[in-house]
């Protein structure tokens, strides 16, 4: 393997099995990065330095970010003295147990990508309005400790195993959103931003529930699984009985059947048929989403503000299946016959189709986004100087997962801003993240990671990775012409 | 832009570049090792079955069946049959009766048969032979099938009618008359009438002893023309019954001798080449099983009685004196259309076969002969529907003994240390199995790990200590009443699993024994079964090297 791809190799796989923190973690670094204009998508009410701007398309901006909420580089890499090198938990001198202690009960691995077609931002008056259009693909796949447990030590170790809360849900759709901000004599600003939303594709576990119980007598497995898809242009087999026909489902999606043309299949297996536009497009399943929030400026040099980001829906009605199987099965082993035409192999597949049917329904459902809040307060130092805290949590199936960033922003001149920033995830407090903005002429150039600092500094803490850059072409922000920040000092 | 501005650009883009240039060199990628492995451990039961002593005695043999009784006792029965039909016992011939009617020995002038127009009646009984195909003596044959064909012809100058009537012959309930008109005086009158006989019955004079008769009226009624009569004119009649199928016979239908199965040999299956051991059967018989429908007795005689072995020997089987014939009973007159049922049975009570019992037999050879009426001339019945189903059985009851039954197979064996799969990726194995033995048999195994040149190079027990199901307990007739649990683990040794990767053959070998080491008889009942349950628990190695 050539030395790139396996450097590659080895920090994707670190990047998806690593997190520090218990939630997602949308960069906190640039909320208070006024030179960036799409700091605004953190909080409505701010109102960016120029005039207006024009976002390049796909990176402006482009986010990234993969996360975990348990392992750090630490716990899957090791100094080995006898190699001289670091090796995995799965070496042969590696510490698989090291490695399952560091898993929480539930385990949570998360990704996402979005990309901004366009984005545009103006100031008339005292409102400043946005308008952007997304591409957002998020993921994230979850599993219990004993699930890694069992992947890597059978079950020599325990006899109970619980797998609940193993799921991989999947989220793809755009995003149209039309924001304004409206600012009040400089020291109150309020802001709010609708987002049509237009589902793409949609994989929601709603419960997953796997309990297993082994010895060498028997497997008892108990589960009750339910799974909404939306699964554009897959048209799958559902028998007269409304269970998901396996049978028909593996021939369907079989590549053997369809023509070869040096090995390379010339159309798609059965399973896919592509159906118009309105897939594509997301017309099918509508949905919205508001964010709001406040800049307020109660003292001289004192800033507080909060914001409320992704309080929508998606409402699911294209190509939609909705899974439910529910188990209690106990394997006592294959049964032996002395049928002369016994197989095993089919015996115990026979067994396993019975107790596995899914039973599957068509009905639309609704998905709900991650709502954030956002909470901090900032002190500006000097004209160019500007400390913040900022707190924030995210809210998904009912649960809170909270981060708390602390911040400095260095601003020495109006083309240039850098923040170094601190955060505390969970049980993860080695979190160093940089941001860095330019400007120059009707240029202006951003790049943002939570974790570099951690990575250059502190590799074996390093827990997760993202980033978010973007290009956009700025105007008016002279300060001459533009409308001017709050003057830091007077 | 003034110096300070320019410095300040130039000292953080600096900065920047340094920090994105720098890559720490933790992350370079020759200092890392990838080298995985994965070392799990499970364990999980494979396979469980719970075999019935049938499903193992059907697949053990498949030409006979298995049966039960009304407890459950076990049989194996392999059988033969033969069938006699009504039409092979007895068969109405055709009867041809010929009656010159009327013939005058000398010329009778035209004037004296007085006036033209007057008639002249004439009146003929005869009694015609019925004929037979043996000394049977039927009193009545009802008929579904034949007709009467009468032919006459006449040559005298004259009309007249002929009446044809039998008081022994019904024709739809009613007695037989077939009026025929000689309707031209040209001399050259001729007719044939067929008279159908489906429905009709004839009853037969049995008056004399040694034949039967069927008595015919004919009466002809001669209607003057004036012509003369010439010694040389007739009037002809020939009556013919053919085609004849009867519904029912009755009466005494006679004897009848045949030898309907000739040396017929009841095959068991071949136990295997290389089968050790013996088996005693307690109690083999020899059933025979006979339908009657007839209305007529039979004696049964089984002769040629053999039994085969393997090294292609016999043994007649002896019969005790009085065995044959074996008399078979008849429905009596109100059982008409119905099958009387007779069973006897030969076995170690009326026989020597119990002594011809052995693990080589490998058939039976017996003849049978049917004799109807044995005991002499009786009154009987036969229907076209009537038949002797006659089956033979040989039946095995399950009670017997065996004592070092030993069955062995070969198997091609190969896990081989191949490049995915090898010696080096098992740390450790053992496997559990869990019986629940209600079979009256202590069974042994052994599997034998062998190279190409069949040499054993290990085996999975050890000499002292095969694999032994116990039996289940048993009563003093034999029968299980209580089921013996065992359960054990059998973890390989290291050069067990070492020898297992080089052998290329397995050997599997069985030892069964009855009860107590086969010194007693046992039962087998439809009960009886062998649970199993074969869990195994292993442990692997694999390694993948990803830095190669």
């Amino acid at each position: 393997m050539p030395e790139r791809i396996r450097f590659i190799t080895a920090v994707c796989f670190l990047a998806i099995m690593s997190w520090t923190g218990v939630s997602a973690q949308y960069s906190n670094t640039y909320y208070y990065m006024y030179m960036v204009p799409q700091a605004n998508q953190l909080n409505p009410a701010f109102q960016p330095d120029c005039k207006s701007y024009v976002g390049l398309p796909v990176v402006s901006p482009l986010r990234f970010e993969v996360e975990s909420n348990s392992l750090r580089y630490k716990d899957i890499f090791t100094w080995d003295d006898n190699t001289g090198k670091f090796i995995t938990f799965m070496h042969p001198d590696g510490d698989k147990q090291k490695f399952l202690n560091a898993l929480e009960p539930v385990n949570v691995v998360r990704a996402g990508l979005a990309s901004t077609l366009i984005s545009v931002g103006w100031r008339e008056e005292e409102f400043f309005f946005t308008l952007d259009f997304s591409e957002r693909i998020d993921e994230s796949m979850s599993f219990s400790q004993d699930f890694a447990e069992f992947m890597i030590n059978g079950n020599k170790n325990q006899e109970r195993f619980n797998f609940s809360d193993l799921a991989n849900n999947i989220n793809y759709y755009h995003e149209l959103a039309l924001g304004v901000s409206y600012n009040f004599d400089d020291e109150f600003q309020l802001g709010a931003r609708a987002k049509l939303l237009l589902g793409i594709g949609n994989v929601s576990v709603r419960q997953s529930d796997i309990n297993m119980k082994t010895s060498i007598d028997e497997w008892h497995i108990k589960s009750d699984i339910f799974v909404d898809a939306s699964l554009p242009y897959v048209d799958l087999p559902i028998d007269e009985d409304g269970y998901l026909d396996i049978d028909s489902l593996r021939s369907l999606g079989d590549l053997d059947q369809m023509d070869l043309i040096f090995g390379i299949p010339t159309g798609l297996p059965d399973l896919i048929s592509p159906t118009g536009l309105s897939t594509v497009f997301g017309i099918k399943n509508p949905g919205f989403a508001l964010d709001f929030g406040f800049n307020y400026r109660p003292v001289e040099k004192v800033i507080v503000s909060a914001s409320v980001l992704d309080l929508g829906f998606i409402r699911w009605r294209n190509s939609v299946y909705n899974f439910h199987q529910k188990m209690d099965y106990t394997f006592e082993g294959v049964e032996f016959t002395l049928e002369d035409d016994w197989d095993p192999g089919e015996g115990l597949l026979d067994s396993l189709e019975s107790v596995t049917k899914i039973k599957t329904t068509q009905n639309a459902y609704t998905s709900f986004l991650s709502g954030r809040v956002y909470l901090g307060g900032a002190y500006e130092l000097t004209e160019k100087v500007r400390f913040a805290g900022l707190f924030r949590t995210r809210i998904q199936n009912y649960k809170f997962y909270n981060q708390f960033t602390i911040s400095a922003n260095y601003q020495p001149f109006n083309m240039l801003s850098g923040t170094l920033s601190y955060s505390i995830y969970g049980s993860s407090f080695m979190n160093l993240g940089l941001g860095l903005s330019v400007r120059g002429g009707p240029f202006n150039f951003y790049f943002i990671t939570d974790q570099a600092p951690t990575v250059y500094f502190w590799p074996q803490e390093f827990s997760s990775l993202n980033f978010r850059l973007g290009f956009n072409l700025v105007f008016g922000c002279d300060p001459s012409g533009g409308k001017k920040d709050r003057p830091l000092i007077d | 832009m003034s110096l300070i501005r320019f410095l300040s650009y130039a000292v953080i883009l600096s900065l920047v570049l340094a920090f994105v240039s720098c890559v720490n060199d933790e992350w370079m990628a020759d200092k890392y090792d990838f080298t995985v492995r994965w070392e799990p451990g499970y364990e999980g039961p494979l396979v469980f079955g719970d075999l019935s002593i049938e499903d193992m005695l059907t697949k053990f043999d498949t030409t006979g069946y298995l049966t039960e009784d009304s407890t459950g006792f076990l049989y194996f029965v392999f059988d033969t049959s033969e069938t006699v039909y009504a039409q092979d016992y007895i068969d109405i011939p055709n009867q041809d009766f010929i009656q010159v009617f009327f013939q005058s020995e000398v010329d009778i002038p035209g004037s004296t048969l007085g006036n033209i127009g007057d008639t002249i009646k004439f009146i003929q009984i005869k009694s015609f032979e019925f004929e037979r195909t043996g000394d049977e003596q039927l009193d009545s044959v009802y008929m579904k099938g034949g007709e009467i064909v009468i032919y006459v012809t006449s040559t005298i100058k004259h009309t007249g009618i002929l009446t044809i009537y039998s008081d022994q012959i019904e024709l739809n309930g009613r007695q037989y008359r077939q009026t025929i008109e000689i309707s031209d005086p040209s001399g050259n009158f001729t007719t044939t009438v067929t008279v159908p006989l489906a429905g009709s019955s004839l009853y037969l004079d049995n008056s004399n002893p040694d034949t039967s008769f069927l008595e015919m009226i004919f009466e002809f009624e001669l209607i003057n023309s004036g012509a003369d009569i010439l010694a040389s004119e007739i009037v002809h009649i020939t009556k013919a019954f053919q085609n004849l199928e009867y519904q029912a016979v009755f009466g005494y239908v006679g004897v009848y001798d045949s030898l309907i199965i000739d040396k017929e040999v009841i095959e068991f299956s071949a136990l295997p080449e290389d089968f050790k051991g013996r088996i005693q059967l307690a109690d083999p018989q020899l059933h025979l099983r006979v339908g009657n429908s007839f209305g007529v007795p039979f004696g049964i005689d089984l002769l040629d009685l053999e039994a085969r072995f393997k090294d292609g020997s016999s043994t007649p089987i002896t019969l005790d004196a009085g065995v044959n014939p074996i008399i078979i009973d008849a429905p009596d007159f109100s059982q008409v259309g119905q099958s009387v049922l007779s069973h006897t049975a030969i076995d170690r009570s009326n026989s020597n076969i119990n002594e011809i019992a052995s693990t080589d037999l490998t058939g039976l050879q017996f003849s049978v002969n049917a004799l109807g009426n044995p005991t002499g001339a009786s009154e009987n019945f036969i229907l076209d529907t009537s038949k002797l189903d006659v089956k033979i059985e040989v039946v095995i009851p399950m009670h017997l003994r065996a004592e070092g039954l030993e069955m062995a197979d070969t198997f091609d064996f190969e896990i081989g240390d191949g490049e995915d799969f090898s010696r080096e990726n098992i740390k450790s194995f053992s496997f559990q199995l869990e019986t629940e033995n209600g079979l009256p048999l202590d069974i042994s195994t052994q599997v034998y790990f062998m190279d190409s040149s069949d040499e054993k190079l290990d085996s999975l027990f050890n000499e002292q200590n095969w694999n032994i199901l116990p039996s289940g307990v048993i009563d003093n007739d034999g029968k299980v009443i209580m089921t013996t649990y065992n359960k054990v683990l059998i973890p390989l040794t290291e050069s067990q699993i070492d020898n297992v990767f080089i052998a290329e053959k397995i050997m599997m070998k069985i030892l069964v024994e009855t009860t107590d080491e086969g010194n007693r008889d046992i039962k087998f009942y439809s009960s009886n079964f062998l649970g199993f349950k074969l869990g195994a628990k292993a442990e692997v190695s694999i390694t993948t090297d990803e830095n190669n």
